[in-house]
């Protein structure tokens, strides 16, 4: 395990690696940092600029996006009270209010230290845990490959939302926009419409920026135009980091604790970030004993947010570069970018290409440091960069869209691609559809199509999908992913009920 | 309400439009495992999704009305809020515009007209937003045309003219 840690190593601490590790933090941070541009966006529009690079480079860019973009949501949070990502919304209840009693350098201090503490936790269990998962993914045959990825589908579609049936059919419509292009077992060419560019499909890189990015960005066009908000003034961002590190240790427990539902969480197929951080601060509003005291800008609050949301970092990378399946929409697009560089994620992987799975790991790790020393110490910067009015932010960011999805195969069909996926992108938000299971399906379709067709093949019995105990295992807990939201649903309906009868 | 139930009705009407579609795929060269068995299989559950989407709203109102024992009013459409969705539209009829133009005449020369005309009109039109749109403009366009042509060898979509 040293030895390849060492070839880990040696991928990593190179000049090129190091400086895209480095900018990639950065850019995560600043698209984390923006209201209204997400994760999953900034991956989506760093992913083509990789194209020109090795794999390694181009990953360590990627992992650097989503390590600084679980942490820079912390700072409009607090500063501002807008969580710049879904991920960062707890750390507003009590990060906003230490702000406005005249702490906010405390408060950004806590949270980056905490994000730090938790992404380490996270990273320590992706390294840990990778391995032995692959193993036992070696023993899966065709059978327990669909039922995971059935499993991973239904438990997106029934968090991510408020309806299931609309998460269901996300899901399904990206299942469906993937088996576009030429069946991936016989060849034969489908739905082409008679149009030359779909006889390969939806480019994955143009749908995936139309969905994510394009969509969003019209998003944040509607309404009257932004007014010029009031940020608390530069003053105050002085902070002690040993005395906030003390603090941190004085919570060991919630710490660890929200670090490992950040962990857990991310690496359940479908949930991330965005329920995390508001799971790990309930949580530690539970065991506290005082949980009067919780959103009145207390550390406790900002610790578990931050600890649990970069946790998810780890957690999900875990089961991508393990089974092949992304635990939410950000791992989804790591997966598409090691799909892209050529490389297919699965138990496979470890084996194939360990000096890249163990860069990862140690590219993991080395960009916690980055985005420590980024986000303490470039603080000011980032607060300016909120500054940038979106007249001028989106009509750049377009011009970007556009340029990705070219890039991928320089076809001009791409761009019309993202122009349809951001359109659609658009309406299904506005339909109050979830767009997370969508990408899911788009980058799990072909894995879903492949496996259950070639587990027919075998053996043309449907039962075996129910008989063999680890496909079996899958099936029912997808079930129960679909099933417990119903339940939940009846039962706050059932207590409202009676609270109405009383 | 409503407004699911047209979503349902298109969601129902794709569907069959493309299992139909998926039906006329050439058959399968051994046993029923064809190209259109996957595909075929995700219309029928999507129809079964748009169904449930249909019927839920019913069910519900149908509910609360036997709980109120009030006739459940229907729900009353908003009226379209253009003011609200001005720049939305304005957003996608301009980079419409903008694809057109890069197939033509290729990337920098349509940057460099969509990006001051689409940030002019959402901008404030101030002397101080006018000269920051030239910056942005000209920086970006010609940024983009080093640092991916040359530095990340990265194509940019070339025109018919150019």
């Amino acid at each position: 395990m040293l030895e390849l840690f060492g070839l880990g190593f040696s991928q990593i601490f190179q000049p090129y690696p190091l400086v895209l590790l480095f900018l990639g933090t950065v850019a995560g941070i600043v698209v984390g940092c923006l209201p209204g541009f997400t994760i999953t966006m900034g991956a989506a529009l760093v992913l083509p600029l990789t194209f020109g690079m090795s794999s390694i480079e181009g990953l360590s860019a990627m992992i650097g996006v989503l390590v600084g973009g679980l942490a820079g949501g912390q700072i409009t949070g607090i500063l501002l009270g807008i969580p710049g990502t879904p991920s960062s919304v707890a750390t507003v209840f009590d990060g906003h209010p230490m702000a406005n009693n005249g702490e906010p350098g405390r408060a950004l201090a806590l949270g980056t230290w905490a994000s730090f503490w938790g992404g380490i936790i996270g990273a320590f269990v992706l390294m840990f845990f990778t391995p032995p998962l692959a193993d036992m993914a070696m023993k899966f045959g065709p059978w327990e490959f669909f039922a995971l990825v059935t499993f991973g589908l239904t438990i997106i579609a029934s968090l991510s939302g408020d309806s299931m049936i609309k998460g269901a059919i996300s899901g399904l419509l990206g299942l469906i926009a993937a088996s576009f292009g030429t069946d991936p077992m016989t060849g034969i060419p489908r739905f082409n419409f008679g149009l030359n560019g779909l006889t390969g499909g939806f480019s994955f890189l143009p749908v995936l920026i139309g969905l994510f990015a394009f969509s969003q960005l019209m998003k944040n066009l509607e309404g009257e135009g932004s007014s010029s908000q009031a940020l608390i003034s530069d003053a105050n961002l002085k902070f002690s980091s040993r005395s906030v590190m003390k603090e941190i240790f004085h919570q060991p427990f919630n710490l660890l604790r929200s670090s490992l539902i950040g962990v857990f969480i991310g690496a359940l197929p479908g949930a991330g970030a965005s329920i995390a951080n508001i799971l790990a601060y309930d949580q530690a509003k539970r065991a506290s004993k005082t949980p009067k005291l919780f959103g009145t800008g207390i550390p406790d609050g900002i610790i578990a947010s931050e600890s649990a949301n970069n946790g998810t970092g780890g957690g999900g990378l875990t089961p991508t570069m393990a089974l092949g399946v992304p635990g939410d929409a950000v791992t989804a697009i790591m997966m598409g970018a090691l799909i892209l560089h050529g490389i297919q994620p699965g138990p496979l992987l470890i084996i194939e290409f360990p000096e890249l799975v163990y860069g990862i790991f140690v590219a993991f790790f080395v960009a916690h440091f980055f985005m420590l020393g980024v986000q303490l110490y470039g603080i000011r910067i980032f607060v300016k960069l909120t500054k940038i009015p979106l007249y001028l932010l989106i009509p750049s960011i377009l011009v970007l869209c556009s340029v990705g999805s070219f890039s991928i195969q320089n076809r001009f069909f791409d761009i019309w691609v993202l122009f349809i996926f951001g359109l659609l992108g658009y309406l299904m938000s506005k339909a109050k559809i979830p767009l997370a299971p969508m990408i899911l399906g788009v980058i799990l379709g072909p894995m879903a199509e492949t496996n259950f067709r070639r587990a027919l093949m075998t053996d043309p019995n449907l039962a075996l999908f129910f008989t063999r105990p680890i496909s079996l295992l899958f099936i029912v807990m997808a079930v129960i992913s679909l099933i417990y939201p119903l339940y939940k649903n009846y039962r706050t309906k059932k207590l409202q009920d009676d609270a109405a009868a009383r | 309400m409503k407004q699911d139930r047209i979503l349902a009705l298109i969601l129902l009407a794709f569907s069959v439009f493309m299992y139909l579609e998926a039906d006329r795929l050439p058959p399968a060269m051994f046993g029923a495992l064809g190209a259109d068995l996957f595909p075929k299989l995700l219309f029928v559950l999507l129809a079964l999704a748009a169904v449930t989407l249909f019927v839920q709203p019913t069910v519900k109102l149908r509910r609360k009305a036997a709980q109120s024992k009030r006739p459940a009013s229907g729900a009353v459409a908003r009226a379209f809020d253009f003011t609200y969705y001005r720049n939305v539209i304005i957003g996608f009829v301009a980079f419409l515009g903008y694809v057109v133009l890069m197939y033509v005449v290729g990337y920098v020369l349509s940057s460099l007209i969509f990006l001051p005309v689409l940030m002019w009109i959402l901008g404030p039109r101030t002397k101080k937003s006018t000269i920051a749109i030239l910056v942005v403009t000209f920086g970006l366009t010609f940024g983009m045309y080093f640092g991916f042509a040359q530095v990340l060898k990265i194509f940019l979509p070339s025109g018919l003219l150019f």
